[in-house]
């Protein structure tokens, strides 16, 4: 049997992940359809609130999906049934970033706008498929949070997930987050530390940190004025590592493991 | 052929399981794997599916690296562990869904299976007790007919009538170009199957032969006495029993029990007794 890449298998273990799993995303979609209604049922929605919480959702649920995928491959009979199927690591983890990030973004992002339009258009005031994602679309695009950045923040987020669930036996979503948020409290002290160093400023979280023009810049306060700062080269580099280099290691290291998985 | 050379293994948490192994399993063969508990049964399974790495030597399965997990050794060898865990709803889902991964899949065996088994193959699995789930695994895994068939404890949680059917379906499923290794502490459910026997013990395989040179070299004799040239001899509920040699080519069938307490209490003298060409007259 060819033992190359193969979009059948691909296909195949996509098929087996769906079917397997279709409950599950079916009450998935329920919970977040009763976040929705909680959050939106009741009045007019702000274009800002729902843009947030847009993404916050986004990034949540895709954090538990993502620390469950490989979760039963720490089950003995689970794994050795996943691990012995006729396909090749490159594929199952293929299959895995196919539904975790492609799949789970379309997916969410469908049923997140389709359902608060539908609940807005009926009960509320109209409101167009393009109020619902972008608002302001300026001031997202200066923020960081056009739709194509969110796709960015979840694969980024999504690598640490993925990889926990393949790394911890047991309580993935759990000890992956505590990593999740012992590295980002690392990025933003060196961040803080390297622009103070630079600039005598002092900077506390992530929402200073703003793209402009292409370029990252730092938005503080010095007395009640509020200023913005350019990042040095440093810092983009910084954040070039962090963002699209230290991923990219993550889910390489998270294919290894997957392939070197002993039960 | 599987072929171990040398290989040694061990877990960090348990230390040594095997120490130099050398062994060769040839096709057309069913051997039952035994041995006490912890004697590294399953890793031996999982060693040869590649699901566990050696830690120094190799092991390979015509000429592959099962630990490289290629499609093409996958896709010939099925490792039914003794938890098993269903990849589908129900039979019908895993013949739809996980059977296109298995090349040489019979559809019409595995339904014959499902039947012989008492197992329908429409009712969801979490309608069924772990039995059921079992037989239905069982089936799938023969089915899939691959040469390498690697069943770990596959009689437990099957009842007496399931055991009966599962003997004879195995006798069914022997072929000349299939390996199937079917480990066991469940004696008797094998006894009447196997055609070679490995028996694990102390980090090493103390005995690996086929039931025939067993019976050709020894006798199984049960009784209410003990006979002065008798080996080794143990008592059950059924009496008393002891292997001799067997002088005089006589067929007295194996006693899976009675030879596994034989080996381990001195592999060393029954192992020579096995090889020795001046025993048999």
């Amino acid at each position: 049997m060819n033992s190359n890449f193969s979009l059948k298998r691909v296909w195949y273990l996509s098929r087996l992940h769906f079917v397997s799993n279709k409950l599950i995303f079916a009450g998935a979609l329920a919970v977040i359809l009763v976040v929705i209604l909680y959050i939106f049922g009741m009045s007019r929605a702000d274009p800002f609130t729902i843009r947030r919480t847009y993404d916050y959702m986004l990034m949540l649920a895709g954090a538990i999906y993502s620390s469950t995928f490989f979760a039963a491959w720490s089950d003995k009979g689970n794994s050795t049934m996943r691990l012995m199927l006729p396909a090749t690591s490159t594929e199952k983890f293929v299959t895995c970033l196919l539904f975790t990030t492609v799949l789970y973004f379309i997916v969410f992002t469908v049923f997140y706008t389709g359902s608060i339009y539908l609940l807005q258009n009926v009960f509320f005031e109209k409101i167009s498929f393009s109020q619902l994602l972008l608002a302001d679309p300026n001031d997202y695009r200066d923020r960081g949070f056009s739709i194509s950045a969110s796709a960015l923040h979840l694969l980024v987020f999504q690598s640490f997930f993925i990889a926990g669930s393949v790394i911890f036996n047991r309580r993935q979503f759990f000890y992956s987050s505590i990593v999740v948020f012992i590295l980002f409290f690392l990025y933003i002290a060196v961040q803080s530390r390297i622009i103070h160093l630079l600039s005598g400023y002092r900077i506390f979280g992530l929402n200073d940190l703003l793209v402009l023009d292409g370029k990252m810049w730092a938005g503080l306060k010095d007395g009640s004025t509020s200023i913005r700062i350019g990042m040095s080269e440093l810092i983009s580099r910084l954040n070039m590592v962090f963002w699209i280099v230290f991923p990219a290691v993550i889910y390489y290291v998270t294919f290894l493991k997957l392939k070197q998985k002993e039960i | 052929m599987i072929h171990f050379d040398k290989l040694t293994f061990w877990y960090r948490s348990k230390g040594p399981l095997f120490s130099g192994v050398d062994l060769e399993l040839t096709p057309g063969t069913i051997y039952g794997l035994l041995g006490k508990n912890g004697a590294g049964k399953t890793t031996l399974l999982k060693l040869i599916s590649g699901l566990a790495f050696p830690k120094s030597g190799s092991v390979t399965v015509d000429g592959a690296n099962p630990g490289k997990r290629q499609v093409s050794t996958l896709s010939d060898i099925f490792f039914l562990p003794e938890e098993v865990a269903v990849s589908a709803e129900s039979p019908v889902y895993l013949q739809k869904l996980v059977s296109p991964f298995y090349p040489r899949f019979d559809n019409g065996l595995f339904s014959d299976l499902l039947g012989k088994l008492e197992v329908e193959f429409d009712k969801p699995f979490r309608k069924q007790s772990f039995g059921q789930r079992k037989k239905a695994m069982i089936a799938f895994a023969i089915a899939c007919n691959t040469s390498y068939l690697l069943l770990d404890e596959p009689t437990n949680g099957l009842d007496i009538p399931s055991k009966a059917a599962f003997r004879r379906i195995m006798a069914s499923a022997a072929d000349p170009a299939r390996t199937i290794i079917v480990s066991t502490h469940q004696i008797k459910d094998v006894d009447s199957m196997v055609d070679g026997i490995l028996i694990l013990h102390n980090r090493r395989i103390i005995l690996h032969s086929t039931v025939e040179k067993i019976s050709n070299k020894f006798r199984f004799i049960h009784g209410s006495t003990i006979p002065a040239e008798a080996l080794f001899a143990g008592e059950g509920v059924m009496g008393k029993s002891c292997i001799q040699l067997n002088t005089g080519n006589d067929e007295t069938g194996i006693d899976l029990e009675l030879l596994f307490n034989a080996w381990i209490s001195d592999p060393d003298k029954f192992n020579n007794l096995l090889i020795s060409n001046t025993l048999q007259s």
